[in-house]
């Protein structure tokens, strides 16, 4: 069961889903910012 | 109980989506006006105080109980797609907005019609408190100050249609006075010109002049042929009671067909938010929608075996396809999101209008034509634009069409008059209501207020309301239980009955719009 927002028209991400995303986010920020340190260390 | 109480009444009752449109309604009936007089100052005063849900750019579908003769009829003031209006101009998709997302008006056709059969007062008198609206103003409602600001985006893309609606370039907040000069004008031109003017005079001139400058395909042949027409219900028995539907190109067949299939289920011993009956009304749903997809079109353009799929065998047939245990995983497109307005009147002779009337989605195509203050539809986006549909786009042709209205009578005896917008959400709706009423006995407000279900490609959208028991059971059945706020079903129900006995009036109107109901 879940719930529906009918003004926004999406059904209502439970706190689970919402852990995962921000969980997911965060992995690709770290990877990000892996990637961004490693094309400033030859220049340095 | 209920959250508002039954309005009980014997010399009249009107119920509308809006408060002020029934006491527009209910001031008429007051004054010695009949239903019909009544009917046609609330649909006016709606395009005024409502223009996202309804308007004169857009249609309307009406069924009316005529107490002396005690017979119904319908009333299709559907308007075609423009003669310009092929499948090879859309190649690329119809539109959802702009004027070329309009189907021909047929709104002030449905005014003419009524009129000349049933009215007792001269229209210029009925549209008085609409044009009073229009050029003093009215004061927003809270709702209209929220579809207003949801909708400022879409709103800012048309410059005409904010002008006119937003005249001082500030939303409207709860109680600010609205005024709208031009739609003032066309009204005053209707009551005073007559409604043809609207298809063939200075009002006509002035859409076409505004097409020419902005892409729309009107011409003023299209707009010569006022669409509306009197045509036979549809009518099918429902427990001792007979259902009056709108006939195509109207979908009002699915809320018939429904009804002919939970006519085979006791529901009345399975009880009202039920997991069962819940779901034999679900499964019904997806099966008369089927239907719809397979054959519902305009009847000058297509055949529609009306009579099979109306037939109680047809429904024996069908309903053999319902698994009381588990939920059917075909589903049909749905739609959901739009906007319309539905209103009832019944006046101190038993005389009924059940009337419904739409834009379509909010604020239809968004375009006002200039200098008239008339917003119009986007109903084009109906149509399909796959050749073998049935509701393929021809010029000329009607789209199938979500609006419908009903009544019932038992015998020739007026019961009950309702409706409600919603898209396809309505005939799910009306068909919850009709089984509130007659399977649970439940009053007019009651019925309205219960906790109701729509079901769409997403799953089956629910009420909080309804027990858990019950939303677990359905699950086990296999149904998606999507929870909705405890009043989010889109909605906006108006029903009145007739008590068999003392011929009193029962009004019920639903909280999940500003809907109002009153008598006297």
């Amino acid at each position: 069961m879940r719930l529906y927002d009918p003004s926004e028209g999406r059904i209502i991400p439970t706190a689970m889903e919402l852990a995962e995303q921000a969980a997911e986010l965060e992995a690709r920020l770290r990877a990000l910012e892996a990637e961004l340190q490693q094309r400033k260390e030859p220049g340095e | 109980m209920t959250y508002r109480g039954v309005v009980v009444a014997r010399n009249g009752a009107v119920a509308t989506s809006q408060p002020l449109a029934t006491a527009v309604g209910l001031h008429v009936l007051q004054e010695g006006g009949n239903f019909v007089d009544a009917a046609l100052a609330i649909s006016a005063v709606l395009t005024v105080i409502e223009p996202y849900n309804s308007h004169l750019g857009g249609d309307a579908f009406v069924i009316v109980y005529d107490a002396r003769t005690r017979q119904t009829h319908a009333l299709n003031a559907s308007g075609p797609a423009p003669r310009a209006a092929t499948r090879e101009r859309f190649s690329g998709g119809i539109p959802v907005r702009g004027m070329q997302s309009a189907s021909v008006p047929g709104l002030v056709s449905a005014w003419a019609l009524l009129h000349e059969r049933y009215a007792t007062r001269e229209l210029s008198e009925l549209l008085q408190p609409a044009i009073r609206y229009a050029q003093q103003g009215f004061p927003a409602g809270y709702r209209y100050s929220q579809v207003f600001a949801a909708h400022e985006h879409l709103l800012r893309q048309f410059p005409i249609t904010w002008r006119e609606l937003v005249p001082d370039g500030e939303l409207p907040y709860p109680g600010k006075m609205v005024t709208q000069p031009n739609l003032g004008w066309t009204l005053t031109r209707i009551a005073t010109a007559g409604p043809m003017d609207f298809y063939r005079g200075d009002i006509a001139e002035r859409i076409v002049r505004h097409c020419q400058h902005h892409g729309g395909l009107f011409t003023e042949e299209d707009l010569s042929q006022p669409p509306a027409e009197w045509l036979e219900p549809l009518r099918v028995e429902y427990r001792g009671y007979t259902l009056h539907a709108q006939p195509p190109v109207s979908q009002g067949h699915i809320l018939a067909q429904m009804l002919n299939l939970l006519e085979g289920y006791d529901l009345r011993s399975m009880g009202a938010l039920s997991a069962d009956a819940i779901h034999l009304q679900v499964e019904a749903k997806k099966l008369a929608f089927a239907d719809r997809h397979a054959y519902l079109g305009d009847p000058r353009f297509v055949k529609v075996p009306m009579d099979v799929l109306l037939s109680k065998q047809y429904a024996e047939r069908r309903r053999q396809q319902i698994d009381l245990n588990r939920a059917a995983d075909r589903v049909t497109a749905g739609e959901i999101e739009h906007d319309t307005t539905y209103f009832c009147v019944v006046d101190r002779y038993g005389n009924a209008a059940s009337f419904i009337q739409s834009i379509f989605h909010s604020f239809g195509c968004a375009e006002v034509a200039e200098g008239t203050g008339i917003l119009f539809n986007n109903r084009m986006t109906g149509f399909s634009l796959d050749p073998t549909s049935p509701n393929a786009l021809e010029p000329g042709k009607r789209t199938a069409h979500t609006l419908n209205a009903y009544l019932l009578t038992r015998g020739d005896d007026l019961a009950f008059v309702g409706g409600t917008p919603g898209g396809d959400v309505q005939v799910q709706s009306n068909t919850q209501i009709i089984c509130n009423l007659i399977d649970f006995g439940m009053n007019p407000q009651e019925a309205v207020e219960a906790p109701r279900w729509q079901h769409d490609p997403e799953g089956l959208k629910i009420e909080r309301r309804v027990p858990v028991e019950s939303l677990q059971k359905l699950e086990r059945k296999g149904h998606r239980v999507l929870l909705l706020p405890d009043w989010g079903q889109s909605g906006a129900v108006q029903v009145i009955a007739v008590h068999p006995e003392s011929k009193a009036l029962l009004a019920g109107s639903d909280p999940r719009c500003d809907g109002h109901a009153a008598g006297w």
